[in-house]
């Protein structure tokens, strides 16, 4: 048999394990090593692949700045920082029609810079801004759309867990990443404040105008919750102003938002137990998913799949720009059915060849599929920011949540859009600051 | 029969263009009567961790791989004295030297491989924002090494070593993070660090050695015209590395010297004496951890290689 | 049964935890380097070397609680749309083949630390000796097989995943 075909069917194996239940990391070492024995005439060294990426991941100081970044999100949680964010945002904007929602996406921005994932972003901020809105008058749809919208920016802005898979995977900067993603994220949040302004100026009815903050309350709010705003400076700014590498961003924001929880007096030991294990019982699962997708690509690899579907999509003749649209459609479809980063681990190997030979910019590719694959977790039928807030409001329909999501969605895919054809937009600050690549 | 041969290094990078490629054309070339083929799988597309090229090999997941034995500490220690200073030169020195005392048995720790092929580097230099007229200057710099040998010799330089990736070293010398990087004149040209780190100080530092192994069990599969075959495939590659790589960092140190903006220092007999003395120490224990004699072969090897 | 399953996610929790606990500490030496390094201009003397020795156990411990928490990212749509018995089944079966994998990273995770100790690695700035890190990982892997062996009995025998309480 050709490696070609092998490989194709090990691809078939790798997706029927995924359908048996097989976690997504698991399906794809197993299927993966099976295939590159196959195609090598010996099972014995594919096995072996086992060992080489289970040592290449664990001792990998370019991943570990993940479970650092979950440990900074886990202490900011504990410690009440997002609520912080929330009220600063809400004393300077909550006043306008539509104000609670506004601030609801300014907090998840704000909480997007010292955490890096969409989910904790999304659940925290249920807890903190829903209730708020509830009171206020607001619909249901807009409160939980605007959450579930707004969580899906804790992944898009640095730090960004995927962000930093992808640059693992796939050999890129971390820190070019990062910083090529900024400018995209402030046009997120942008696209998601002026969705809810015309949202709210075709039917006011969605929300109320609430009272004028006083100038005070915005010292109050400043002086209470001025250390979740210097975190936010100083993770991600020392990451801009090279005054730190990402490990020691990573580090100083992990144990600064311990510092802050404990000060505070909001780490109980119970607190403090639970901020540890949470990041416990996360770094496994995504270290499994990169262990199982390296293996993988080795069978992807040596099957020659990559080059034939390079070869057979450049003999169509297509544009590179049809093949750009042509993914974001894929990965559109992929992340309504797929857990997010998995769908994106499965398809580096064929997606990132492809985007290559055409000659695309691999950090500009980077941010696209974030982004692309984040609007995956608010679409049907699977989104994971709308089920974990499902879960935390059972009294909440599913379907109000996804009509709430569905306008930012329409605003999403208009911010892909714009990337696509204007990708300066990512590489601008790149450029500027002459990062490595 | 189609071997697979790994190289960490990206696709686009001039030793996959100027070397392996290269190679790889020509054996697949004279191989074709035997039925024998190599696949390049460069940019770590099979197995990205440099650090575990040459177990992989070793496994049977490439045939063929390309390693740096100073990756690995501790791991090669007859290695250890190429990236010692005051030895080697020049790539030329270096890959020949390599080479030949590979070839002449004298190098021990790829015993379970079959070496294809073994070539260095250009010497190290140090490149820094401030200059450094003299050795002294270098008390309190901190320097990007890679790897053991190069943190040892800078500490007894009197500098700070400090890890990190080749490409993040211009921009944290252009941060101030640290002062400048110890590489040879052609990584410096092509990471950037030239342009941040304008003065070159040409000490003769040591040189990095790379080899491409290839799985002893494969190799004693193969029809002897293709053992032949590998047999000149060190030589063709030492021999693209010193007509490829050598001129480039001729050319990047000309420019050097010609640009007001570069300073480019060679130090002087006494100076190298007492970076010598320096290092003593340092070339002490690697000799201590080789095989015995190998440094004087070594040195021996050099004063030949300089008279051809 | 139960008990002791709830025992062992005593033992793997801590194991975790103490993990994470060391994590924090990588943070907080890494927070002191910065200052040190800001201050007298030299970093601490092979902080990185720690750092990134400790990561590799710090990873690895984490690795027996998350399986037995079963909370691997899968697709179960499947088992939803099947009758309950099949469902199981669906769930013995993702078990059964997360404990062989388990299995066979921590047969060769063994080999590669035999290895780093016959070979004599070291790391760059301390010069230590790699391989007692390595030994440690290779430890909390071979606890991932009864782990996960744990989670399969108990789809076997259908039990939901313990609730966790910190
Ligand atoms: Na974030
Ligand atoms: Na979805």
């Amino acid at each position: 048999m050709e490696p070609y075909t092998i490989g194709l069917i090990g691809m078939g194996v790798m997706l029927l394990l995924i359908l048996l239940h097989v976690p997504i990391g698991v399906a794809m070492g197993v299927a993966g090593v099976a295939t590159f024995g196959m195609i090598r005439g010996n099972l014995t060294p594919a096995l072996t692949l086992f060992g080489v990426e289970t040592v290449s991941k664990v001792g990998s100081s370019e991943l570990a700045v993940i479970p650092l970044f979950l440990l900074m999100g886990s202490f900011a949680t504990v410690g009440g920082l997002s609520a912080d964010l929330y009220r600063i945002a809400y004393a300077l904007i909550g006043h306008i029609r539509g104000g609670l929602a506004v601030a609801t996406i300014g907090g998840c921005a704000g909480f997007g810079a010292i955490c890096g994932s969409s989910v904790a972003t999304a659940s925290t901020m249920t807890r903190i801004a829903l209730p708020e809105m509830m009171k206020r008058n607001y619909s249901e749809r807009l409160a939980t759309g605007s959450i579930a919208a707004g969580g899906t920016l804790g992944m898009l802005i640095p730090p960004s867990i995927i962000l930093v898979l992808y640059g693992v995977l796939t050999e890129q900067f971390v820190k070019t990443l990062f910083v090529a993603a900024l400018i995209p994220a402030v046009l997120a949040v942008a696209l998601h404040v002026i969705t809810i302004l015309i949202l709210v100026r075709r039917n006011p009815d969605l929300a109320s105008t609430g009272e004028r903050q006083p100038w005070s309350e915005l010292g109050r709010a400043l002086r209470s919750g001025w250390t979740a705003v210097a975190l936010m400076i100083v993770v991600t700014g020392g990451i801009y102003a090279g005054i730190f590498s990402v490990n020691e961003s990573a580090a100083v924001g992990a144990f600064l938002a311990f510092l802050i929880a404990l000060f505070r007096g909001r780490l109980t030991l119970k607190g403090f137990w639970s901020a540890l294990q949470e990041t416990a019982a996360t770094t496994p699962m995504i270290y499994l998913m990169t262990i199982g997708a390296s293996i993988f690509t080795y069978a992807v690899t040596i099957s020659g799949l990559p080059e034939m579907l390079v070869d057979g999509i450049r003999d169509t003749g297509l544009p590179g720009i049809w093949v750009v649209v042509l993914l974001m459609i894929m990965y559109l479809i992929l992340g309504s059915i797929f857990e997010t980063i998995s769908s994106m681990v499965i398809t580096i190997p064929f997606v990132f060849p492809l985007i290559l030979s055409y000659g695309y910019d691999p950090i500009w590719w980077g941010v696209l599929t974030v982004m692309v694959i984040e609007i995956g977790m608010i679409t049907p039928p699977i989104g994971m920011n709308v089920f974990v807030m499902k879960a935390m409001l059972p009294k909440t329909k599913l379907s109000t949540i996804y009509a709430g999501v569905a306008p930012f969605i329409v605003a999403d895919i208009l911010r892909l859009a714009i990337l696509v054809a204007f990708p300066a937009l990512s590489l601008f600050l790149v450029n500027m600051f002459n990062l490595p690549r | 029969r189609d071997l697979a041969f790994a190289v960490f290094v990206p696709a686009a990078s001039p030793s996959v263009q100027s070397i392996y490629q290269p190679w790889v054309d020509w054996f697949n070339a004279e191989a074709a009567a035997d039925d024998v083929e190599i696949t390049l799988y460069a940019g770590g597309t099979l197995g990205r961790n440099p650090l575990a090229q040459a177990q992989m090999v070793a496994d049977g997941v490439a045939d063929l791989a390309l390693t740096v034995p100073s990756y690995t500490p501790g791991v090669f220690p007859d290695f250890d004295m190429f990236e010692l200073p005051g030895f080697a030169n020049n790539t030329r020195e270096g890959s020949l030297a390599a080479l030949e005392l590979h070839q002449e048995g004298l190098l021990h720790g790829y015993e379970n491989y079959y070496v294809a092929a073994m070539y260095t580097s250009g010497a190290y230099m140090i490149h820094t924002r401030e200059p450094i007229e003299s050795v002294s200057n270098l008390n309190g710099t901190r320097l990007r090494v890679a790897g053991q040998i190069q943190t040892a010799v800078v500490e007894a330089l009197g500098g700070v070593p400090q890890n990190m990736s080749a490409g993040e070293m211009a921009e944290n010398i252009d941060r101030g993070l640290i002062d400048g990087a110890m590489t040879d004149a052609s990584v410096a040209r092509t990471f950037r660090v030239a342009d941040v780190a304008p003065n070159h100080y040409d000490a003769n530092l040591g040189v990095l050695v790379f080899t491409i192994v290839m799985n002893r069990g494969v190799y004693d599969s193969l029809p002897d015209r293709v053992k032949d075959l590998l047999a000149q495939s060190g030589q063709f590659i030492a021999d693209r590395q010193i007509e490829s790589y050598g001129p480039a960092i001729e050319t990047n140190m000309q420019a050097w010297e010609a640009d007001a903006a570069h300073t480019l220092v060679i130090p002087t007999d006494a100076e190298r004496a007492e970076i010598a003395a320096r290092v003593q120490p340092v070339i002490d224990q690697v000799a201590a951890a080789a095989t015995p004699g190998l440094i004087e072969a070594y040195e021996a090897k050099l004063e030949d290689i300089r008279s051809r | 049964m139960q008990r002791i399953e709830r025992h062992f996610l005593f033992l793997t929790r801590a194991a975790a935890i103490l993990g994470v606990f060391f994590l924090l500490l990588v943070a907080g030496l890494s927070v002191v380097d910065i200052l040190v390094r800001e201050a007298t201009g030299r970093p601490i003397r092979g902080a990185a070397d720690i750092a990134s020795l400790l990561t590799i156990i710090i990873i690895a411990a984490c690795f027996p609680a998350g399986l037995l928490e079963r909370r691997q990212i899968k697709v179960t749509f499947l088992g939803a749309m099947m009758p309950p018995m099949v469902n199981r089944a669906l769930e013995v079966f993702g078990a059964l083949m997360t404990a062989l994998m388990f299995l066979a990273i921590a047969y060769y995770v063994t080999l590669h630390a035999q290895r780093v100790s016959a070979s004599a690695e070291y790391s760059m700035v301390l010069n230590m000796p790699i391989a007692p890190w390595w030994w440690v990982a290779t430890a909390c892997f071979w606890l991932c097989v009864p782990a996960q062996f744990f989670v399969t009995v108990a789809e076997i025998l259908g039990h939901p995943a313990q609730e966790h309480e910190a």
